[in-house]
């Protein structure tokens, strides 16, 4: 008796419904007995936190973060590139949009406590929380538009993204180095890069920041508007979000640049014969991703961070580890630009779930020992890693052949 | 004399580490399967690891049963991916959340009870065994790749599955093979990672992020497990020395952490400019679904 | 037409631990069903093979007979049906089931794996040897061996290195390495150049003598006739009938796999297209490298004229392949000139690159059509986007979909829908979509290379006739390789033969002697 897989004739009817559903299912379960058996979490809770999460504004911040970065890794997966430098192109677009936010669109002056409390009030100023080293205050003063100021700091992130990537795609396209390991091996240098800056250039002038590995805080001016009803999500935020889909949906469907990235991914060959350079094209679509990923750098900064601190260890960066999480959304799109969304949702609600399950746990036990990361990672694990097994048969079925080779 | 076992003693531990994880995932991938899951098994192997030697009382034994957890996850990988058309990268990463999230369970009860912990003995004996014990490994995985037909089936399926199977390469045994094999050196190191590189109180996520080194280690070397010793004593070396550098060089501690992972881009460049290139390519399919009834053309 | 019958009924075929004599059947098969998504590939087909025979499978393209051969290897497995082994119910889900009943396959693209040795690829099916055993320990079997059957190889060789022809050598030795009894050879012959396709036939009667088996696939209906025992016919997944070949006629056969269809084959030569004094192509003393550090075109000159087809023979190897691409500007010219006419006048084209030959209108239709002509990922709509000069910056889809409906219509292409994944097309419509592109773009030129090989007679001749109207009414020139004589003959204005990298003869078609031709080729 062996098992042949065969494609069917016809894809499952309802699979784009019925196999997510049943992943959940079967991946929730499966996650329920780890959970139980390992660390005695009670199965009600994890069932609780995760109806409440599907529908909770919380994780809009998560993806909106998710998409942006989607679109901006099945770029490049079209074309059989693999980025796996997110991380790092999002480090570079923090520390470009914290250059501009904090000394190129803002200029911070050492007033007297007497004189600052004549800037209170003045438009474009802003006195920081707490005094500097010298017991001088510090006031914040904005040297452009805040509009440009934005603008200019999401130009620089995207173009600091785009550089990063730059240097990957030139070892690719020219030395045909493995861009998977180079891009990979440069969030690290990203990483320290960070911390670097974090601790020079870029350290803040109070008291409390300065030696710490912080900067300044940015200026209220700059900083993004919240929506309401989720505590972490940004309007800026929502509208990047629709902006890079609506611009990747039409490069991807519309224009030459698309269809050829996606040839670039099959065939190379086929595009060479018809006159096209294959390098342009591998450092046109690292570059382009690099970009985008460099945006999701001034929503971390200028919406939810305000401030670059240093990563303590090189497990917790600022970006929470979600350039990684990105690679996991454009996979299970299967590298259709349409089932981003729907691959974000699933992963910013179980990212959400594990927070309110850790909540939930805290309250009950008077602080978990699990933390909310540990949480998200086993459902986020079952669930998909269920999906991923299961998608494949809405195409493909399982036979069961009888008899001797 | 004395400073040969001090270089010993600082660099063994964390090059026995590196290089079994790094050979193990070069393994793997030479046989055509995009291994996305290798930082979350580490993670795992480390909890384990890091349990098992404090529940037996002895490191033998948090090495053994990682290595045997770690197998089962390459076991499984491989099965799935060549039974099913599967993308590689979404169970990869998938699973690599799944060991995330169980390096947490699995610790947890015991990490509540007690800040003891059970690791190998701290002597440049025992580091000089671990030091020989995996260069050896390496150079066994070397000639079954090289000189074996279990290593010309694992290339055979990673340069292309189809033409393996249609020569007489049962692809999903040979991938399992590989999965066992791979993966049980990736939970070794994650073992040695902790019981004898850094035996620190374990706190949740402990060696996360290692496996993604591993990666580069082994991708730096072109998955070539005799040149992997090469980029994973200059990573090692570099990485345990890095105060020693700051000392030297006069830079910032933050430029000096850089300094391992540049040197492992500079070594994949030097590689890919001299001949060794055509013998470093990744293979063909890597990562490719497949599926045995697809019309190859 | 008495085999089926006999066949019908399956059992016993051989009394158990007896080998069966020459004559008996050796496989047999029943009702085979294979469906894939839009398409019934097998549709109850009944098929035996004798002990000692040769056994030719032929069809039109899309006919099954690739995916018939395949079922037999272990590679798919069929929805319904039976397969006997020397009497014995067999279920194949891998090649290794297959290799261990001996029975071995030989495929048009070579299944070998280019960065192992020959021995490593050999060792592969060797049951014999386990996973541990030592390469270099086999490598003297497989000398000895390849040596007894006359094969000189050396086993510790990496196959990328290997020239097309010593890769399908080192198959059919292995599949002899295997002891087949059962030796699958589908279309394996049709890209050897003639001497190598003349061995490959002895080695196949011999191994027949030798109580052997060989179902040959090939759309060279005259080989299978010559070279076969019997012959069965498939159509559109549908067994038409099994016949002796010496009892079969060229009309008869054709009558079975093209039905009405096959009155439309002729080899008679097209109308001419009465080329004009204009030079549209101009290439002057031209040597081109090929891939192993030698010059593979030395000194080539010639010229096209508009309205001209000029077709270059020769045997695969002499350089064409090489030539051909230098033309499009895929490979660098080291000596020489190639001079493409642009706004009326000659202009030096030499190492300009693809890119900008082709923006001349210029089109090309290349060796191995599926790795360098199309995407086969890609739906046909894709793939005429592709090109840049069909789709601009931003595409116009609708405009690109009247396209391929056009194409579609104009030149019969068999497909569910202009969405449809080229890789889910027979060969044979693959070649349409691409020739057909090629012609759009071709305002000035076509550079071809082996237009037509693999493609059944019908659609061989329907290309050369696209090529020719195209020819006739715009009055482009074209160059064109061919291995194929009938093909030079058919379409040819003028004819230019290719030896060891030298242009060693050009005859205007209508006064060209075909004795002559051939001489030049081998000479
Ligand atoms: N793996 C596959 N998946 C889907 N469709 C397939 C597959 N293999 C073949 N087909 C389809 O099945 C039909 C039969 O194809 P097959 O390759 O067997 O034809 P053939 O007789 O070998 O033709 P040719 O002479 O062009 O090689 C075609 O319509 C083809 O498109
Ligand atoms: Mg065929």
């Amino acid at each position: 008796m062996r098992l042949v897989v065969t494609r069917r004739i016809k894809p499952l009817k309802f699979g784009g419904i019925i196999i997510p559903f049943l992943s959940i299912i079967l991946g929730v379960f499966l996650a329920t007995i780890a959970l139980y058996a390992l660390a005695r979490v009670p199965p009600g809770l994890v069932y609780s936190s995760i109806g409440v999460s599907l529908v909770s504004p919380q994780m809009l911040q998560t993806f909106v973060m998710l998409v942006i970065l989607g679109v901006a890794l099945i770029i490049p997966f079209n074309a059989a590139i693999w980025n796996i430098g997110a991380e790092g192109q999002i480090i570079w677009g923090m520390i470009a949009s914290a250059f501009i936010g904090l000394c190129i669109a803002v200029h911070y002056i050492y007033v007297s406590p007497s004189a600052a409390a004549q800037y209170s009030g003045v438009p474009g100023a802003f006195i920081l929380p707490t005094p500097t080293a010298t017991g001088k205050e510090v006031v914040a003063k904005l040297s452009m538009s805040p509009q440009a100021g934005v603008a200019l700091m999401l130009i620089l992130a995207s173009l600091a993204g785009a550089m990063w990537a730059l240097i990957a795609s030139l070892m690719r396209a020219f030395l045909d180095i493995d861009e998977v390991a180079t891009t990979l091996i440069m969030n690290y240098i990203a990483y320290y890069l960070y911390n670097y800056v974090v601790y020079g250039p870029l350290q803040g002038v109070t008291i409390s920041t300065s030696g710490f590995g912080l900067s300044n805080p940015l200026h209220p001016a700059l900083q993004f508007s919240r929506i309401s009803v989720s505590t972490t999500a940004t309007w800026e935020g929502v509208g990047i979000m629709i902006g890079v889909f609506i611009m990747a949906w039409f490069i991807l469907r519309h224009t030459t640049f698309g269809l050829r990235l996606r040839i670039l991914g099959s065939n190379p060959n086929a595009l060479k014969a018809a006159g096209i350079s294959v390098r342009k094209y591998i450092v046109a679509v690292l570059t382009i991703s690099g970009a985008i990923a460099g945006l999701v750098g001034t929503i971390f900064f200028a919406g939810n961070m305000y401030q670059l601190m240093k990563i303590k260890t090189i497990t917790t960066p600022p970006t929470h580890n979600i350039g990684y999480t990105a690679i996991l959304v454009s996979w299970l799109s299967m590298l259709d630009l349409r089932g981003v969304p729907f691959a974000a949702y699933i992963v910013a609600s179980l990212f959400q779930a594990g927070i309110n399950l850790q909540a939930s746990l805290g309250s009950i036990s008077g602080g978990a020992m699990i933390s909310s990361g540990a949480l998200t990672y086993v459902l986020i694990g079952f669930v998909l890693t269920t999906f991923t097994i299961l998608r494949v048969f809405s195409e493909y079925r399982i036979r069961i052949v009888r008899g001797r080779g | 004399m004395v400073w040969v076992t001090n270089i010993i003693m600082a660099v063994a531990p964390a090059f026995a580490a590196y290089y079994l994880t790094a050979v193990g995932h070069g393994v793997f991938e030479k046989s055509g399967v995009l291994n996305l899951a290798i930082d979350g098994v580490f993670t795992l192997g480390v909890a384990i690891a890091y349990t098992v030697a404090l529940l037996a009382g002895t490191a033998y034994a948090g090495s053994v049963v990682a290595l045997i957890i770690a197998a089962a996850f390459g076991a499984f990988i491989a099965y799935m991916v060549t039974k099913l058309p599967i993308s590689h990268g979404a169970i990869g990463l998938s699973l690599m959340f799944v060991g995330y999230g169980l390096s947490a369970l699995v610790a947890m009860p015991i990490r509540s009870t007690t800040g003891k912990v059970v690791s190998y003995p701290l002597s440049w004996v025992f580091d000089i065994g671990l030091l020989i014990f995996a260069i050896v490994l390496g150079v066994i995985m070397h000639y079954i790749l090289v000189n074996t037909k279990l290593g010309a089936a694992i290339r055979a399926a990673g340069e292309n599955p189809h033409a393996a199977s249609a020569l007489g390469v049962d692809v999903l045994k040979t991938r399992i093979i590989a999965g066992l094999l791979g993966y049980a050196l990736i939970g070794l190191g994650a073992s040695f990672f902790f019981l004898a590189y850094s035996p620190a109180p374990y706190s949740e996520g402990m060696g996360m992020g290692n496996g993604w080194i591993s990666f580069a280690i082994s991708l730096a070397a072109g998955r070539h497990p005799l040149l992997t010793i090469a980029s994973a004593a200059v990573f090692a070396g570099l990485l345990s020395n890095k105060f020693v550098l700051q000392g030297i060089l006069g830079l910032s501690i933050h430029i000096t952490n850089m300094i391992p992972y540049a040197a492992a881009l500079a070594a994949m460049v030097i590689f890919m400019v001299t001949p060794l290139k055509r013998k470093l390519a990744p293979p063909r399919s890597l990562g490719k679904i497949y599926f045995k009834e697809e019309r190859t053309v | 037409m008495s085999a089926p019958e006999a066949a019908s009924k399956p059992t016993p075929f051989s009394k158990e631990g007896q080998p069966p004599a020459k004559g008996e059947v050796t496989i047999l098969v029943r009702n085979l069903v294979k469906r894939f998504p839009g398409v019934v590939a097998l549709d109850h087909v009944k098929f035996d093979l004798r002990k000692g025979e040769v056994h030719a499978l032929l069809g039109e393209n899309g006919a099954g007979k690739t995916t018939f051969v395949k079922i037999l290897y272990g590679v798919y497995v069929p929805d319904e049906g039976e397969i006997y082994v020397d009497g014995k119910r067999v279920t194949f889900t891998s090649p290794l089931d297959a290799i261990r009943h001996g029975i071995s396959l030989v495929s048009q693209i070579p299944q070998i794996i280019g960065s192992l040795t020959i021995a490593e690829n050999i060792i592969l099916g060797l049951e014999k040897y386990g996973m541990m055993v030592k390469i270099r320990k086999v490598e003297n079997f497989i000398r000895e061996q390849s040596e007894r059957i006359g094969i000189k190889i050396d086993p510790n060789t990496e196959v990328w290195k290997l020239s097309y022809t010593q890769k399908q050598l080192v198959e059919l030795l292995r599949a002899v390495l295997l002891g087949a009894h059962v030796i699958m050879l589908d279309e394996a012959v049709t890209f050897l150049p003639i001497r190598e396709k003349r061995k490959f036939y002895r080695f196949m009667r011999d191994f027949a003598k030798q109580g052997g088996s060989v179902i040959l696939i090939t759309h060279k209906i005259p080989e299978a006739m010559e070279a076969a025992d019997r012959i069965t016919v498939l159509r559109r997944g549908k067994y038409v009938g099994t016949v002796n070949a010496k009892e079969a006629t060229l009309d008869l056969i054709r009558k079975m796999m093209f039905g009405a269809r096959s009155s439309e084959i002729t080899y008679k030569r097209l109308p001419s297209s009465k080329p004009d004094d204009k030079v549209v192509l101009e290439v002057k003393d031209l040597w081109v490298m090929g891939d192993y550090g030698a010059f593979a075109v030395k000194g080539v000159k010639l010229q096209v004229r508009a309205g001209e087809v000029l077709g270059i023979a020769g045997v695969a190897g002499n350089g064409q392949l090489e030539l051909i691409q230098a033309i499009v500007g895929l490979r660098k010219v080291r000596k020489g000139k190639i001079l493409i006419r642009t706004n009326g006048d000659l202009k030096d084209m030499t190492n300009k690159g693809v890119g900008h030959i082709r923006k001349l209108g210029v089109g090309y239709i290349p060796d191995e059509p599926l790795k360098y002509g199309v995407s086969v990922e890609n739906n046909i709509e894709e793939n005429l986007a592709m090109l840049p000069l069909i789709a601009k910056t931003v595409i116009n889809w609708r405009k690109m979909r009247a396209l391929a409906k056009k194409i579609i219509e104009e030149y019969k292409v068999v497909t569910p829908s202009s969405k449809t994944p080229v890789k889910l097309l027979s060969g044979g419509n693959i070649m349409k979509v691409l020739v057909s592109r090629e012609l759009t773009v071709a305002k000035k030129m076509l550079v071809a290379y082996n237009p037509t090989r693999a493609l059944d007679e019908v659609t061989a001749i329907n290309v050369r006739k696209i090529i020719k109207d195209k020819v006739i009414k715009d009055r482009i020139a074209v160059i064109m390789a061919s291995e194929d004589l009938d093909e030079i003959f058919q379409v040819s204005d003028t004819i230019a033969v290719m030896n060891s990298g030298r242009i060693v003869g050009v005859f205007p078609a209508e006064k060209a002697d075909r004795d002559k031709i051939e001489k030049l080729m081998v000479m």
